[in-house]
């Protein structure tokens, strides 16, 4: 008698977790879809190292590739079911790379940083859990942080390439970044280890600023800001 | 020193900086940070706190040993303190949760829940052992009306609301519960198998061979279960079944044992394995 009960909740059981294993595949397949869009997106933004003349061009290509990706988070927000967010963490990274993109072409255009609102509303995500499919905050702060390394590669590249006015700039931004991610009382995770990883970026981009300084290579203009 | 304190100082002066839109974003994060932080705190205090209760009726039901014996005190007192459990701690995290995505704080709770379900379907096996429970019947146990429970500051305001619209009153008496997951359960139950080897290595030192061989069918039932299982990704599940094997083995020795010595001399034979098992059934948490 026993036995065959306990037969049947391993069955039951069974049917649980064979159930939440396919979620997972339909959810894997729409992220393999965003992974796809991301990895073009930062494709293109991979010119700006190499040719600072293209870089409204390519913030424009870019946006296409975003606009895609809303799609897919449409998508995604049919899958997962309500209140059922963190039950699947499969779509964290390549949302935080996206994140991390939107950050630098924001940047790129108008040079300010942007807010979760605009990432949310780019990518068709709610802001509030509550209201629906959301942005993580936490996923929205990974993506600032990755913008701080590329900024401070970016900052390197923009010397060779001839403009000595744009480090000045990052590093203003970046410095901004810097603390206001101080602001944040990080406990022992994920989020805190990449903020500790966020000095060296601030570093190598002060080393440019007075590689550039100490030369007198400043234009005019913009020392005078 | 003093550049620490230099540097502090420029810290602080930057955080009342509220011009900068930059810092206005980073309030907003930090303020939902510190929130989720501080929940999930509280939430992990509330299943310290199950944790060590559950272990404690768990130890209070191990003296239950003898059938015939006054069991009926120990079982009524176990089986109060669970249900105790049920309305303080877990209410108290459901009502932390309540309109959140149950699933953002499973695992601050997650080693209290799965101590007290050990402890649960220790007490459902102890008491004859002819009802399985699973994961829908405790989900049950921990699902609240919003009346019955609330807070007293939550009842000021359901009364103001009621007074403002009665039927409205009514209408938002929703239900909150504190979320049991299938696999949690099916982890707590893995635990189980501990406290019936447990059991059976006690009641062969007492001379009670029924309860042993009861033991060993159900250790046995609950093995090949698990065994069924596939698709299991899960670390904590495969270790689980493998302890769970070591605690079959010992249990069908005994067996082995008493069908070959008799119930007397067996308890010298196994003397030994009786202080194995205590390594094994506790998971770490204390």
């Amino acid at each position: 008698m026993q036995n065959l009960q306990i037969q049947e909740l391993f069955s039951k059981f069974q049917d649980h977790i064979t159930e939440e294993q396919d979620k997972r595949e339909e959810i894997r397949e729409v992220v393999k879809l965003i992974d796809t869009s991301t990895k073009q997106a930062a494709t293109i933004l991979q010119s700006i190292h190499s040719d600072l003349s293209k870089i409204p061009e390519s913030c424009v290509l870019a946006r296409k590739h975003f606009s895609d990706c809303k799609e897919h988070f449409a998508k995604l927000g049919t899958i997962i079911p309500h209140q059922q967010y963190y039950r699947y963490n499969e779509w964290h990274y390549p949302t935080q790379r996206i994140v991390f993109m939107i950050a630098l072409t924001v940047y790129l255009e108008n040079g300010s940083l942007v807010t979760r609102e605009v990432v949310a509303d780019t990518l068709g995500l709610k802001v509030v859990q509550q209201e629906g499919f959301h942005l993580d905050v936490e996923d929205y702060l990974m993506g600032l942080l990755q913008l701080a390394s590329e900024l401070s590669r970016f900052a390197i590249n923009s010397v060779t390439l001839g403009d000595y006015g744009r480090p000045l700039n990052i590093s203003r931004f970046v410095g901004d970044l810097s603390s206001g991610f101080r602001l944040l009382n990080l406990k022992n995770d994920g989020l805190r280890k990449r903020f500790d990883a966020l000095k060296y970026d601030v570093k190598k981009i002060e080393e440019v600023v007075y590689d550039i300084k100490i030369r007198g290579l400043i234009p005019a203009a913009v020392a005078a800001e | 020193m003093s550049r620490n304190k230099r540097n502090f100082n420029r810290k602080e002066t930057k955080t009342f900086d509220e011009t900068n839109p930059v810092m206005a974003i980073f309030k907003q994060c930090s303020k939902e940070l510190d929130d989720k932080q501080d929940r999930y705190e509280k939430i992990v205090k509330f299943g310290r706190d199950i944790t060590i209760e559950s272990k404690r009726i768990i130890f209070l039901l191990h003296t239950a040993t003898n059938k015939n014996a006054n069991n009926e005190p120990i079982l009524n007192e176990a089986h109060a303190r669970l249900l105790t459990l049920c309305e303080t701690h877990f209410a108290n995290i459901a009502r932390e949760l309540r309109g959140l995505d149950p699933y953002q704080y499973t695992r601050a709770y997650s080693p209290g829940l799965q101590e007290f379900i050990e402890a649960f379907t220790y007490y459902e096996y102890v008491n004859g052992g002819n009802k399985i429970l699973d994961w829908t019947d405790v989900q049950n146990k921990m699902t609240y009306d919003e009346r019955d429970s609330d807070s007293s500051e939550d009842k000021e305001n359901s009364k103001k609301d009621g007074a403002d619209d009665p039927v409205l009153g009514i209408v938002e008496r929703k239900s909150f519960k504190c979320l049991v997951q299938p696999m949690e359960f099916m982890l707590g139950l893995g635990d189980l198998s501990g406290e019936v080897m447990r059991r059976c290595i006690t009641s062969l030192g007492t001379g009670d061979v029924e309860t042993c061989f009861q033991a060993c069918t159900f250790l046995q039932s609950l093995y090949s279960g698990y065994m069924s299982l596939c698709h299991m990704r899960q670390k904590d599940m495969t270790n689980k079944i493998y302890t769970l094997r070591q605690s079959v083995l010992k249990v069908e020795n005994v067996c082995y044992n008493v069908t070959v010595r008799g119930g007397e001399a067996a308890k010298w034979g196994s003397l030994d394995n009786v202080d194995k098992p205590s390594d094994d059934v506790d998971e770490g948490f204390y």
